[in-house]
């Protein structure tokens, strides 16, 4: 770094960046010869008032100051062009003749400010011409003399930014630094947000049949915004299949029946029989999915990435529509946004002949691919399956990875997952297919529920003992309306120090011992469960039938499972058929938590500090007949 | 347009810190805008408000919880949130909305605003979130200088920062008139201002305007009377909302057994056995809600034991800080209690209130009574012994007089007054009346070129029936001591008010220019006399004195009509941004993004802020903002009152200078 020295103006009174007329410091046309900056300031002229005593002298009344004088010699070169050695100096002064309006900002190295000297007046110059300096170098000394103002200036105190023309380069934008000072923060130039293959970080999540199974609909497009606009930019680009009549459209399964309103097998229908019957989504998914969604064709899929500007990882479950595939992507200029994948590694040849990254799927059922082969096809990732670890053995993806093709698990849907899977294989992940991308991605995390759209919020998981049943969705509430014992994990509901819930004992037990509870503390989002199957540890607040409110400690380090009753049981109010209870769960400090039931006013505080992990579950115990609860009104914070 | 956006990771803080200019400052107002990327709860879209270091700062900014879209003023301190204010928006954001943050600091306020379309300076925030700074770790970080920048959680690659603008010395929808304090101002030479001052709504457009500047003044006691010298004059038994009275305060002569603190006499307060009974004194003067004021006393007890404290804070009683109590008992010596009142909301007057606890009867000693500004006590000789006055810079409220002084007027609460109160008579026949206030010259700058000397220019808003005859009004200095005394160039005939044809009015007028010495350290009476011929009725009012020194300040016109010819400052209450800009030269801008255009300037002083102190950078200016919707002395005689205050944003944008650029 050198002092700055530049010819400037300074617009709109210097609350935008300077506009550079010349850099008299670019050390390529204009190098100071150093030491060579001089200021003179200008002689004062007082004006005084003559005492008439003898001895009186003058007093003071005004004083005006002259223009001061600013100088640096300047060594003007031209590189190898005498030409252009001798313009740049007339360059410079011609920039002097006209000075209204004009400043020299002078930033001597290491400062933080400038100081700009306006110009008043045109400049003294004499170009010290020595012909060996000029032979030689093509360079020749200017000593410049500016008029400059009696005073300095400095940059004003308000400034404006709106980057509007501005090029913006990659790293902090001049002037700003991050956080901790330092001038990096990876902001790259453009306005355009295509998201291609290569922004895509590291361990990434792939909203798994167009946004995420787990929370949208199996290959609806409609999932694809919802699922973006909650952070999921890297989405299925469909699981692609021909129609009897040729078009490529988006079903994971063969025929309609799972997941439409129709019957039927895809590859025996026209487009149009495709397209009539309805993604009925609101029967088995949730009832707020009720839109009039259409099996979407891979064209649909392709506009609405480039849309949204999505990265995503459609499937050949066709071969005959791979070559189709391929120019599609190509038309809709996707071609560096798109992972191409196929579970057959000749289908991937016209994508990696266009270019495109490409992705060979394994199950491991009838073996694993040689890395050989992988090689030959110029294959740049494996997306295995992680429930298969006996096929998909660590070194065998180390291998793979070390052959410089990258992993890509599927299906996973919790971010301990990722986690175990990270150090199962030892190699990093580059990205991997989750049916609720935005929970084990983007961190979804919200202080309020919307169950009111009556559709899942990302992170709601069952427990790995809930027997496969993870709950309904009704708009308004989430209902656990089954028999038995059940808890799902509220993965967006990450709490630091409280959580307050309401919660509707929709049908009694005929035991009153029955209860419904909220488990916090939890570290992880691993799943909960108030038995000896519990993979995590959590405080556990239940309110049972009776009224008998406790707070306990589940261990799942301990044997069994330990369940440490910490408080209570406390009498509160006992529970109706249909009744409503709000249970309130705090860490108080980090010595101390407290369960309150709000509707009666009961509460239990207990000395702990074991346990503050965000993660929630709430849960139900009963025996038959059944308690079934529902759960609405959920506050974080 | 361009703009700013992110790779990932996307859920990393962005927090952008502006260095390119090398300033730090004080209290700032950013603009930011975004595009809301997505409806992904946890991004964060606004500035930093204030920042130390990388785990000291203050931030605004939008965000939003999975329901609900919320704008956000937080506190951090040493790495960790220490307060949050969070308040929900009307209706949630949608991807792809493009959203205004503005945060802004001023003292220990900090402020954020969210809008939904380009604001203006005076524009309504769709919403807005306010926090006090009351923890020690959180003041210290807007009591040093410090940058603002942006702060930005994208969460989605549509995220994008669209532009950002800092402001320092923005004052946000104001009721003027108002003094405030530009705190660090730099440069080593005399600093260029250009003054924005932004007007909007109000019954009656903001013709007029005078703008004052001066170094703030050194610390200075608003207790007029904490030393008991001459009597106990201001000091009041009892308080509607502070305690019950005691049962007289009386100025009692020290002896060599039971001397003053400071100087001859102190004050012996005879407390009944009644808990909570004391005495106050009232001070008129703004107290700026996030600005902390100090009180001190020293107390001594006389007979009987008990513990002796003070309340100290708003007329209402709604906002105040009680001091840890003295145990007080005959025979100990002076003791000195100090607490600190931050107001969380603007206060005209303050109470502080003395009283003992418990319903034990005992009088105690009190002497050297100070309230001041800030932290740091004046060390001036005068108000450090408990003898306030007020610089002859800023607004003195008409009721803020010395009622020893006080002749005719009487202090009257009217709302359409400023603060509340003012004085007012009805006449009836020929008749004066007469109010003196105490005020420390030295306290403001010399004239350059006038060593010892400042010259001020006073402006007063008076209320006046049509059917007073000859009302005049005399201005005049005198030592407090006595001494020659200083008049206007009316000299002691005065000034004759211009009344209205009809009814009751408020009007301002310029009263004249008194020169005042700024050498003496002592204190000076400014009097206003006023007088009224025979047949007069009705009612003649003060409201309150500007002082400007005459030499620092830029006026629209006075003593003209308000006709088509006067160059108005507003011409109607839309918004309106006129800039002075420091060549006293004008700028309009009518709304965001049209103008400006060339517009009348204002008289006066070019806009040069004082050079600071040899040695210093930095300087505290205070800047005086009066808006009126009449042409003082305007010569027509017509019906139309003087609206009691005009809501405008002000801004003094600052281009510091200094002496030399440094020669290699």
């Amino acid at each position: 770094m050198a002092d700055r020295i530049r010819l400037v103006q300074l617009p709109d009174g210097g609350r935008r960046r300077p506009i550079v007329l010349l850099d008299l410091a670019d050390g390529v046309n204009y190098v100071p010869t150093r030491d060579t900056w001089k200021y003179t300031p200008g002689p004062k002229r007082a004006s005084s008032v003559v005492s008439d005593r003898r001895w009186g002298g003058t007093r003071e009344t005004g004083a005006a100051h002259d223009n001061a004088i600013a100088e640096r010699t300047l060594n003007v070169r031209g590189g190898t062009d005498p030409n252009l050695a001798f313009a740049n100096v007339e360059t410079l002064v011609q920039h002097t003749e006209d000075y209204h309006g004009k400043y020299i900002e002078w930033r001597p190295e290491g400062a933080a400010r400038s100081v700009y000297m306006e110009l008043r007046g045109t400049a003294s110059w004499g170009p010290d011409y020595k012909w060996a300096q000029f032979a030689g170098a093509r360079s020749l000394e200017v000593p410049i003399q500016f008029p400059v103002a009696p005073l300095g200036r400095g940059d004003a105190l308000d400034y404006s930014e709106d980057w509007t023309g501005a090029t913006i380069a990659a790293g902090t934008p001049d002037g700003y630094t991050d956080r901790a000072g330092n001038p990096t923060l990876l902001l790259p130039a453009g306005a355009s947000r295509q998201l291609v293959v290569a922004d895509i970080p590291a361990g990434w999540s792939m909203g798994h049949r167009l946004g995420g199974a787990n929370v949208a609909p199996d290959n609806a497009l409609e999932s694809m915004p919802w699922a973006f606009d909650r952070g999921a930019f890297m989405l299925d680009g469909g699981d692609i299949r021909l129609t009897s009549d040729g078009a490529m459209v988006s079903m994971h399964d063969s025929t309609l029946d799972r997941t439409t309103d129709g019957t039927g097998a895809i590859a025996a229908l026209t487009l149009a029989q495709v397209k009539t019957p309805r993604i009925d989504a609101d029967t088995w998914l949730a009832p707020g999915w009720n839109g009039t969604y259409r099996v979407p064709t891979f064209d649909e899929i392709l506009t609405q990435a480039t849309a949204l500007g999505a990265v995503i990882t459609p499937e050949v479950k066709d071969p005959a529509a791979a070559a189709s595939m391929v120019a599609a992507i190509t038309a809709h200029g996707m071609t560096n946004s798109v992972i191409f994948q196929s579970f057959l590694i000749a289908d991937l040849a016209p994508a990696e002949a266009a270019g495109m990254k490409t992705c060979l799927l394994s199950d491991g059922t009838a073996g694993v691919p040689t890395v050989a082969s992988m090689q030959a096809a110029g294959v740049d990732y494996l997306a295995y399956s992680s429930a298969n670890p006996g096929a998909f053995t660590a070194a065998y993806l180390q291998s793979v990875y070390d052959a410089g093709i990258k992993l890509a698990p599927w299906t996973i849907t919790r971010i301990s997952e990722v986690t175990d899977e990270q150090t199962r294989v030892g190699r990093p992940l580059a990205w991997f297919a989750s049916d609720d991308p935005m929970h084990t991605s983007a961190a979804y995390t919200a202080l309020r529920d919307t169950w009111a759209d009556g559709r899942w919020m990302p992170g709601m998981r069952l427990s790995a003992a809930s027997s496969g049943y993870r709950g309904a969705m009704a708009f308004g509430k989430y209902q656990l309306a089954l028999t038995g014992t059940y808890w799902t994990m509220l993965g967006w509901a990450r709490m630091s120090s409280s959580f307050q819930i309401d919660i509707r004992y929709d049908q009694l037990a005929t035991d009153t011992t029955r209860w419904v509870g909220v488990a916090f503390g939890a570290a992880t989002d691993r799943s909960f469960h108030d038995g000896t199957t519990s993979q995590e540890s959590a405080y556990l607040a239940l309110l049972r039938e009776s009224g008998s409110m406790s707070l306990f400690k589940r261990d799942s380090q301990a044997a069994g499972g330990a369940s440490t009753l910490l408080g209570g049981p406390q009498g509160t109010a006992a529970i109706a058929a249909g009744g409503s209870a709000t249970l309130k769960v705090e860490f108080l400090s980090s010595t101390q938590v407290k369960v309150t039931r709000v509707d009666t006013g009961h509460s239990i505080t207990v000395t702990d500090s074991s346990l503050r992990g965000p993660f929630v579950h709430v849960g139900k115990a009963d025996s038959t007949p059944g308690l079934l609860a529902s759960f609405s009104n959920a506050i974080v914070a | 347009m361009s703009r700013l956006v992110a790779s990932a990771p996307f859920t990393a803080e962005r927090r952008l810190i502006f260095t390119g200019r090398g300033y730090v400052s004080r209290d700032m107002s950013q603009l930011a805008s975004f595009v809301w990327g997505s409806s992904q709860p946890g991004q964060a879209a606004g500035v930093v408000i204030h920042e130390l270091d990388a785990q000291n700062y203050v931030r605004a900014y939008l965000t939003d919880d999975g329901t609900s879209s919320r704008i956000v003023v937080q506190s951090i301190v040493a790495g960790a949130v220490v307060q949050t204010v969070s308040t929900a928006l009307s209706s949630r954001l949608a991807s792809g909305q493009t959203v205004w943050v503005d945060g802004r600091a001023e003292g220990y306020v900090c402020t954020a605003d969210v809008f939904l379309g380009q604001p203006g300076p005076s524009t309504a925030a769709a919403q807005t979130s306010e926090l006090l700074l009351s923890a020690s770790g959180e003041r210290a970080i807007v009591d040093s200088p410090g940058r603002g920048g942006i702060y930005w959680i994208p969460m989605h690659p549509n995220s994008a920062v669209l532009s950002w603008s800092l402001k320092p010395y923005t004052f946000t929808r104001r009721a003027l008139p108002e003094a405030q304090t530009l705190r660090n101002v730099p440069g080593t030479a005399t600093p260029l201002m250009d003054l924005e001052v932004t007007t909007s709504g109000g019954a009656a457009a903001p013709i007029f305007a005078l703008l004052s500047w001066g170094r703030e003044p050194a610390p200075f006691n608003w207790v007029w009377n904490g030393d008991f010298e001459d009597d106990t004059s201001g000091w009041i038994l009892g308080s509607a909302f502070y305690g019950a009275a005691a049962t007289s305060i009386n100025r009692i002569l020290g002896t060599a057994a039971a001397p003053a603190k400071f100087g001859q006499a102190f004050a012996r307060v005879v407390a009944p056995a009644t808990a909570n009974t004391g005495t106050h004194f009232k001070i008129y003067r703004r107290f700026r809600k996030g600005v902390t004021y100090t009180a001190t006393i020293w107390v001594r007890g006389n007979t009987g034991s008990d513990t002796v404290f003070f309340s100290f804070g708003n007329e209402a009683g709604s906002s105040f800080i009680d001091a840890a109590g003295l145990a007080v008992t005959p025979g100990t010596g002076w003791t000195t209690v100090t607490a600190q009142w931050t107001p969380t909301a603007d206060s005209d007057v303050a109470f502080l209130f003395v009283k003992h606890s418990t319903a034990t009867a005992i009088t105690f000693d009190i002497d050297v009574i100070q309230v001041y500004k800030g932290t740091v006590a004046p060390t001036a000789g005068l108000h450090a012994q408990g003898k306030g006055a007020q610089p002859p810079q800023g607004i003195i409220k008409a009721e803020s007089q010395r009622p020893a002084d006080l002749s005719g007027w009487a202090i009257t609460a009217d709302a359409n007054y400023l603060g509340g109160y003012g004085l007012k008579i009805t006449t009836a026949g020929a008749g004066t009346a007469a109010a003196a206030w105490l005020i420390d010259p030295s306290l403001v700058d010399d004239d350059e070129y006038v060593p010892g000397e400042v010259h001020v220019e006073v402006w007063c808003v008076y209320e006046l029936a049509a059917t007073v005859v000859s009302p005049r009004l005399v201005l005049s200095a005198t030592p407090e001591a006595g001494g020659p005394v200083r008049y206007t160039g009316d000299g002691s005939t005065g000034k004759a008010l211009v009344k209205p044809s009809s009814g009751t009015v408020k009007r301002l007028a310029r009263v004249g220019v008194i020169r005042l010495p700024t050498a003496d350290l002592a204190r000076w009476k400014l009097k206003l006399a006023a007088s009224w011929a025979a047949g007069s009725t009705g009612l003649l009012g003060m409201d309150a004195l500007f002082l400007a020194p005459s030499r620092r300040r830029a006026a629209s016109p006075s003593g003209k009509a308000n006709d088509a010819s006067y160059p108005r400052f507003a011409p109607s209450t839309a918004e309106i941004t006129r800039r002075i800009l420091s060549d006293l030269r004008g700028q309009t801008t009518k709304e965001p993004g049209v103008g400006p255009y060339a517009d009348a300037g204002l008289g006066g002083s070019v806009l040069e802020l004082p050079a600071p102190p040899a040695g210093a950078q930095l300087q505290d200016i205070e800047l005086l903002a009066k808006l009126s919707s009449l042409a003082p002395d305007d010569p027509s005689s017509d019906t139309t009152t003087e609206q009691l205050a005009h809501t405008a944003t002000v801004h003094a944008a600052i281009v510091p200078r200094y002496y030399l650029a440094r020669p290699s």
